[in-house]
């Protein structure tokens, strides 16, 4: 039985565990199968880390509402910040529609650390978003 | 200034109206403004400070997360919510999707620097730490404290 539980937990891993971080559910695989094929970017590392539970959302262990994507693309080179979050934008575009506040349609916040690989060696962390303030619902 | 409300609406440009009736058409107007008209809106709002903001909540209780570091940092470079325009998107629903369209970024916040459009969070944070968030401040007029408290350390 234990070798059953450890292999399910290794299949659950799955192959690239660094790619991910926080529930990884339908919308993150997606978001990390549009970066990693995109031809503009062609990402050389990608993590995909899902910030929902930090959130005031339902279900925010489960939830797919805030994102913060780590990529690093030789083609972020000469680019500044601003437009290099841009391209990334661009591919995500179908997955930032939505117009509610509850992010129906699409997700709600995505946080963008896009770096050279240069820049990448030079510091290997992606450090955490700002904490939640409480979103729009009315505080007591 | 509820002229330059109007300006959008050309039936409107001409007509000299009742403080009443002006007051009465300006709510109309945000709350039945199309695309086009809240884009000539913000296109004046972004050009009314040297430094605009759009976020949720306001600066002294901001409601997101991301909107408050932008507040943070522009109040560690010496900005303080006098010297801004903020606008608060949760106020205006019309407002909150058409910035979106205006300067196609799709998140809140948004700063502007003499009506041209910086970043939104991530990008401030990331020019706060290399340096070029007091470049861009300094290429509008403003002095970032920190420059001022880095000479002051050399003196």
């Amino acid at each position: 039985a234990s070798r059953i539980s450890l292999f399910i937990s290794a299949a659950r891993r799955g192959l690239c565990s660094d790619a991910f971080a926080g529930y990884q559910g339908p919308i993150a695989c997606r978001i990390q199968s549009s970066l990693q094929s995109s031809s503009e970017l062609r990402p050389t590392h990608l993590k995909i880390i899902n910030e929902s539970a930090g959130h005031a959302v339902a279900d925010r262990h489960r939830a797919e509402t805030h994102f913060k994507v780590l990529i690093v693309s030789n083609q972020f080179d000469g680019v500044s910040v601003v437009n290099r979050h841009r391209l990334v934008n661009k591919v995500l575009a179908s997955y930032l529609g939505g117009s509610s506040s509850s992010g129906r349609g699409g997700i709600h916040a995505l946080s963008i650390d896009a770096r050279t690989p240069d820049e990448w060696l030079k510091e290997a962390e992606v450090s955490g978003s700002p904490p939640c303030m409480g979103g729009e619902r009315k505080q007591n | 200034n509820l002229r330059c409300l109007f300006n959008t609406t050309a039936s409107l440009r001409q007509c000299k109206l009742s403080p009443t009736l002006s007051s009465l058409l300006t709510s109309s107007l945000s709350t039945s403004s199309t695309t086009g008209s809240m884009h000539d809106k913000i296109a004046e709002m972004v050009k009314a400070n040297k430094v605009v903001v759009f976020m949720k909540g306001v600066p002294e209780e901001p409601r997101c997360g991301f909107s408050n570091a932008v507040i943070k940092i522009l109040e560690f470079h010496g900005l303080k919510p006098d010297v801004y325009s903020a606008h608060n998107v949760l106020d205006n629903e019309q407002l909150r999707q058409d910035i979106k369209t205006f300067s196609d970024w799709p998140t809140i916040p948004q700063v502007y620097f003499n009506g041209e459009f910086i970043g939104g969070c991530d990008v401030l944070i990331k020019m706060h730490q290399n340096g070029e968030l007091i470049e861009e401040l300094k290429k509008i007029g403003i002095k970032s404290a920190l420059l001022a408290a880095q000479e002051e350390k050399k003196e």
